[in-house]
């Protein structure tokens, strides 16, 4: 039995959506509300309010809501009226259907989102293995932070949705892209220990530099251990962004690994996104 | 640190009394201060995002909201907060000092009418400014010149230091103006022209850099692509949920002096065309280079790259959007003994993936059946019926099947992977295939489905997009039995629709006949028509059209459109594609015996 969780479902869209789940799932609907929590659900239902801010706002919150976990959220448009659904996405809404949309569609689409996902290959493993240990060590060594790795899932672009982000660029014989992205309070502590200084002297240039450093030292020292093989690839300066939601270009036929860390209560993500050279040059 | 501690240099003073403005900066200015001057919180933010502040001066009031207002934004914006903050307002305001204080105000001053407001302000400046930020910080700065982006108070107006002239220069583009932006060049990202002057650029973008950073910065001109390269020389960010404004100071090359021009004489015209060419030009070479170059993309309206997958804009929404929506949905998830490792495309009949086979540890190929046809019962009968059959042979030129599913109403079936490009590939790509070549697939090609035929199996659906050549330069056939059986009303669909390609269709399945090998003998005949001609046999803006001149329409013989073909080959492809299927060959046998005397 999977767990849905409806948010700000007007009693039309409630019957669409019991009715798409049958008996077999457990719907529970709920108003929108600060503090909302997620954890259980497999899947967050949110009817789309006629305010597009207001919307991008909900949807924010649920993703911060979320801490990193994969939970898919859809949003219902429940009017009549086609809506650029790129502004929600970005945001973190997995996907935007319509009640206009055929019903098996949005079946199977849902359903789709419901469907357990992967475990990595062992192919996998073996580049995410040491990404995951020096993403540990660096943090432990430079910020004296314990972080734990929690899990790992595939997702099928890059799309970030902490406060501030690291992103390398990856070239040379094998390329790709790599992201480390926080929510804002944890990027503070980490870069305050990593300096020697309280939290409320860290700005936003101190958050620049510790995030770049950390971007470098978990790339620079991946890169490394992977000298000799088809992972070996090239760093060149790391980028900080900042903001939630960005959707980042990502390599066609690569899958995109999402790493989830945790320090105490707190989770940070790591996006690996890395293609071999099919051919060892 | 301490760089940029320097560069806060100036004071900003806000006030909404100009009168007063003017007497406390004339003071401010006499004691070799430099001074920003601003009447409301939005021009001193304003100026507050342009210029390096070390000392902020306000008063309880200000034209647009209060005086605390500012402070408390002041104190959650990460970059502005360390500014010290002073009140300075008229005596009966006093009683709101412990307010200001515990928002985080440095100095609350008072001033009486009479008691000369600036000496009180002077005496409590030099406590609460920093001497290295206070006048010595002035001192360093010379090459750094004397900014002010809004007039200065009239009095200090009358000798403007030499380099305040060059402010007056900027700009707001007359459209909006993306550029992309990069450290290294590799990864770029977008950003948005706020203002600009000969010097440089102020740039809204999500890209938080540092003061001193080199960036390169991208632009799409009508003569092409051009990148500048430049210094960051400020940042503000309001608040980390949005994003940054980052000033540059830009080298001044050709390309600058060309950007430039070009930027500045954008007219303002109708709006839609004019906005939208240049973002347009800015996608394309990215699209193209998607693999080399990784972009990010915000909230704006950039379109998708090319994969198929990203692309949220493929709106207003048709079946199409929403069975790539429903495979989207499936990457990184488990069906059954495989896992969908990432997307590769999707046909009229479903979408591909590459896939992982947890049980034989190898690599496949997972088709995931459109919901649109996996839902018909009819059609899972005869799909699971025809890849049983397929399934058990193994023909090198055939990408062999595995295995069929269903997992939680999902249809597929797992293939043999194919590291390759289809035949439709090669024909995009005209000079990759002589005659010869050509000539040697047609005839495997022909073998395979003899091989096939003789099985009684139809594929139904042959096309470019079906044929695939791996990395290793073998055909294989692919999708055998995948296609609808087409009953004469699915026809009405779009290209993309329940059918096979129309391109290639033959008469007897556009009528819904029952189908033979022959069937399969014209759509081949298409195929190859295509691939020594570079277009299809007919073309047409409908599929309806289409499909009538399969139907009706003489072929024009392969000779007229590629002279430098055999007419052989051109009767061979034309007897193939008769519109009855007993002009046809009859059989592939017969086929090859013709192309073998071509080759010999
Ligand atoms: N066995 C395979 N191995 C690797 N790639 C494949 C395989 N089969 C198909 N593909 C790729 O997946 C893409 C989509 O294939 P699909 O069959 O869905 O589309 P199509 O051939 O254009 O249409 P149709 O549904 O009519 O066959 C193809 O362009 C091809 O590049
Ligand atoms: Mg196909």
């Amino acid at each position: 039995m999977k767990r849905i969780l409806g948010i700000d479902c007007s009693p039309k869209v409630e019957k669409v959506v019991s009715g798409l789940f049958g008996g077999n799932d457990d719907v529970q609907y709920e108003q929108f509300h600060d503090g909302i929590a997620l954890n259980g659900y497999q899947m967050i239902i949110l009817e789309m309010g006629r305010n597009q801010e207001h919307v991008v706002q909900q949807i924010c919150k649920l993703r911060y809501a979320c801490n990193f976990q994969n939970i898919p959220i859809i949003l219902i448009n429940a009017r009549k009226k086609d809506i650029p659904s790129q502004p929600y996405i970005i945001a973190g809404a997995t996907e935007v259907l319509s009640l206009s949309d055929p019903l098996p569609a949005c079946r199977h689409i849902m359903n789709g989102y419901l469907i357990p996902g992967r475990e990595p290959l062992e192919e996998e493993f073996e580049y995410l293995d040491p990404f995951i240990k020096n993403t540990c060590h660096i943090l432990q060594t430079m910020a004296s932070i314990h972080v734990e790795f929690k899990k790992v899932y595939f997702s099928n672009t890059i799309r970030i949705f902490g406060d501030v982000s690291g992103i390398m660029g990856l070239s040379g014989n094998a390329e790709g892209t790599l992201v480390v992205t926080f929510y804002w309070d944890l990027a503070k502590a980490i870069v305050a220990k990593m300096m020697g200084m309280e939290e409320g002297e860290i700005d936003a240039e101190l958050i620049h530099d510790g995030v770049s450093e950390i971007i470098n030292m978990i790339s620079g020292s991946t890169k490394k251990e992977f000298v000799g093989t088809p992972y070996h690839f090239e760093i060149s300066l790391p980028s900080v962004v900042v903001g939630p939601g960005h959707q980042i270009g990502y390599l066609q036929n690569t899958s995109v690994a999402v790493l989830i860390f945790q320090v105490g209560t707190q989770s940070f993500a790591l996006h690996v996104c890395i293609k071999p050279k099919t051919t060892l040059s | 640190m301490s760089r940029s501690m320097d560069l806060r240099s100036y004071i900003l003073l806000v006030n909404r009394d100009k009168k007063f403005l003017n007497v406390v900066c004339k003071s401010l200015l006499g004691a070799g201060y430099p001074v920003l001057t601003a009447t409301a919180m939005s021009s001193a933010l304003n100026l507050l995002s342009n210029n390096s502040v070390a000392l902020i001066i306000c008063d309880s009031e200000l034209e647009d909201s209060s005086g605390y207002e500012f402070l408390e934004f002041i104190k959650h914006t990460p970059l502005l907060k360390k500014i010290p903050f002073v009140f300075f307002v008229p005596v009966h305001d006093q009683g709101n000092a412990g307010k200001a204080f515990g928002m985080g105000a440095a100095d609350f001053i008072v001033y009486t009418p009479d008691s000369g407001a600036p000496n009180v302000l002077m005496k409590r400046i030099a406590e609460t400014l920093p001497a290295k930020t206070g006048r010595a910080g002035i001192s360093a700065l010379p090459g750094e010149g004397f900014h002010q982006s809004i007039a200065p108070p009239p009095e200090a107006a009358s000798s403007p230091p030499p380099a305040e002239c060059r402010k007056s220069e900027r700009l707001v583009p007359k459209q909006t103006v993306n550029i992309e932006l990069s450290r290294d060049s590799i990864l770029w990202l977008p950003g948005r022209i706020k203002n600009i002057s000969r010097q440089g650029l102020l740039i809204e973008t999500s890209l938080l850099g540092r003061l001193g950073m080199a960036l390169y910065i991208r632009f799409s001109l009508p003569c092409g692509t051009c990148v500048v390269e430049s210094h960051i020389r400020h940042i503000s960010i309001n608040n980390h949920k949005l994003s940054a404004e980052i000033g540059v100071e830009t080298e001044q090359s050709i390309d600058w002096i060309e950007t430039y021009d070009y930027v500045v004489n954008l007219k303002e015209e109708g709006k839609k065309s004019a906005v939208k060419k240049p973002s347009a030009e800015v996608d394309r070479p990215i699209q193209k280079k998607i693999h080399a170059d990784m972009i990010i993309r915000m909230a704006d309206n950039r379109k998708a790259p090319a994969d198929p997958l990203l692309n949220h804009s493929s709106e207003p929404r048709s079946e199409k959007a929403l069975e790539i929506k429903f495979y989207r949905s499936l990457v990184g998830k488990k069906l059954g003994n495989y896992k969908a490792v990432s997307f590769i495309g999707a046909g009229g009949m479903g979408g591909v993936f590459k896939g992982w086979d947890v049980v034989l540890e190898r690599n496949v190929a997972l088709k995931v059946i459109s919901y649109n046809l996996s839902s018909i019962a009819s059609y899972r009968d005869m799909f699971v019926k025809e890849a049983r059959l397929v399934s058990r042979f193994t023909h090198p030129n055939i990408a062999q099947i595995y295995y069929i599913d269903q997992v939680e109403d999902v249809l597929y079936f797992a293939m043999e992977l194919i590291n390759g490009g289809t035949l439709a590939d090669i024909i995009k790509d005209r000079n990759n295939l002589n005659t010869a070549k050509g000539l040697e697939h047609f005839i495997t090609i022909c073998r395979t489905l003899d091989f096939v035929s003789r099985q009684n199996i139809v594929h139904r659906d042959i096309k470019p997009a079906n044929i695939m050549i791996d990395d290793q330069g073998i055909l294989k056939v692919v999708d055998f039995g995948v296609a609808i059986v087409n009953d004469g009303t699915g026809r009405k669909k779009k290209a993309e629709g329940l059918v096979g390609s129309p391109l290639f269709a033959s008469p007897d399945s556009i009528m819904g006949q029952p189908l033979d090998c022959r069937s399969d003998i014209y759509s081949l005949g298409a195929t190859f028509y295509n691939v020594f001609a570079g277009v299809p046999p007919f073309e047409g803006d409908y599929v309806e059209a289409i499909l009538f001149k399969h139907l009706h329409e003489e072929l024009v013989p392969l000779k007229k459109r590629n002279p430098i073909l055999s007419s052989d080959l051109s009767d061979i492809i034309g007897k193939m594609m008769a519109k009855k299927p007993e002009d046809r060959y009859q059989d592939y046998q017969s086929i090859i015996d013709d192309l073998n005397v071509l080759i010999h």
